[in-house]
């Protein structure tokens, strides 16, 4: 009964053979020389300052998050826009992309309403504990 | 060096393999991005439409040193960046060559006498396995010191023990 997934056995196989044999050639072949000068972190040869590992600000992530919504309204909306003219029922297609401009944007009015698109949100949040 | 460099006896499969594989190294030498002084301009030329450094197999100047095997020293060193020079050798990836051009850094150039500052040559921080003299020098001068060091690639003992490159290559830090 297995014997019929023959197929895909060896397509594992090789599979795992293609990724473990250039790796265990490499061992092989490759100069290994490892020294602290070598290894050190590339600074276009300044001395590294700091770790690599940095804290980067959250506000970012949510700005990044944000512009997601404009980004990817905007890609899908060139091939409708392109494909448009030659719809058989226009108005269909034009209810389709409102409907799709409709949805992002209340996905907009709600990081709006929940502050995401303030930069500097202690403000908001002191005036609203004071209020 | 790796478990198979230099540690197989001299016959005539293990020279056909070093001779592929030297051939692969010859022909994708991948000089790293680095200029010092007016040299650098010649340099530039060279991997630009005129000259073409591509066709070579060389006209991909790497950003860092990890992916490239090839640095050309354009320029005057100064002691100040000696040391850097140096540290970036350090960090490239082996086997790794170096080219020296123009005659500030073949051996001092102009400054030989009274330059207080300048390193008298790269070889003084650096193994160089090509000098390209000059000041500076024309960009077909450096791609004839780059296929000139595109043989010595070529011919470079990889898997086969052999003592003269082994001695080169202790010589050069690997």
């Amino acid at each position: 009964m297995f014997l019929s997934y023959h197929a895909v056995l060896v397509f594992l196989i090789t599979g795992m053979a293609m990724v473990c044999t250039p790796m265990i050639l490499g061992v092989l072949f490759r100069p290994r020389n490892p020294y602290p000068a070598k290894t050190m972190a590339y600074e276009c040869a300044e001395d590294p300052v700091g770790d690599a590992q940095i804290r980067f600000d959250m506000r970012f992530y949510s700005a990044a998050l944000i512009f997601i919504i404009f980004d990817v309204e905007i890609a899908f909306m060139f091939p409708w826009a392109l494909v448009f003219q030659g719809f058989h029922d226009r108005w269909l297609a034009l209810a389709e992309g409102v409907a799709f401009i409709a949805i992002l944007f209340l996905g907009l009015v709600y990081v709006w309403v929940k502050g995401d698109v303030d930069w500097v949100k202690t403000f908001r949040h002191r005036r609203r504990v004071q209020g | 060096m790796g478990i198979l460099n230099n540690a197989l006896p001299d016959i005539a499969p293990v020279r056909a393999v070093d001779a592929a594989v030297g051939w692969g190294r010859g022909s994708s030498l991948w000089p790293m991005t680095f200029g010092i002084a007016c040299c650098a301009i010649e340099m530039m030329a060279v991997y630009a439409a005129t000259f073409d450094l591509d066709r070579f197999g060389a006209g991909v100047p790497r950003a860092t040193p990890r992916q490239s095997d090839l640095i050309i020293v354009p320029g005057t060193v100064n002691a100040k960046m000696a040391v850097r020079v140096r540290r970036l050798w350090d960090q490239m990836a082996e086997p790794r060559y170096v080219i020296a051009m123009g005659a500030c850094v073949c051996g001092g150039g102009p400054y030989v006498k009274w330059g207080y500052n300048t390193v008298k040559g790269v070889h003084k921080i650096i193994p160089v396995d090509i000098f390209v003299p000059g000041c500076p020098p024309r960009p077909e001068a450096l791609m004839d010191g780059i296929l000139k060091l595109r043989e010595n690639v070529t011919r470079e003992a990889v898997f086969a023990r052999r003592e003269a490159t082994a001695r080169i290559l202790d010589a050069r830090g690997g």
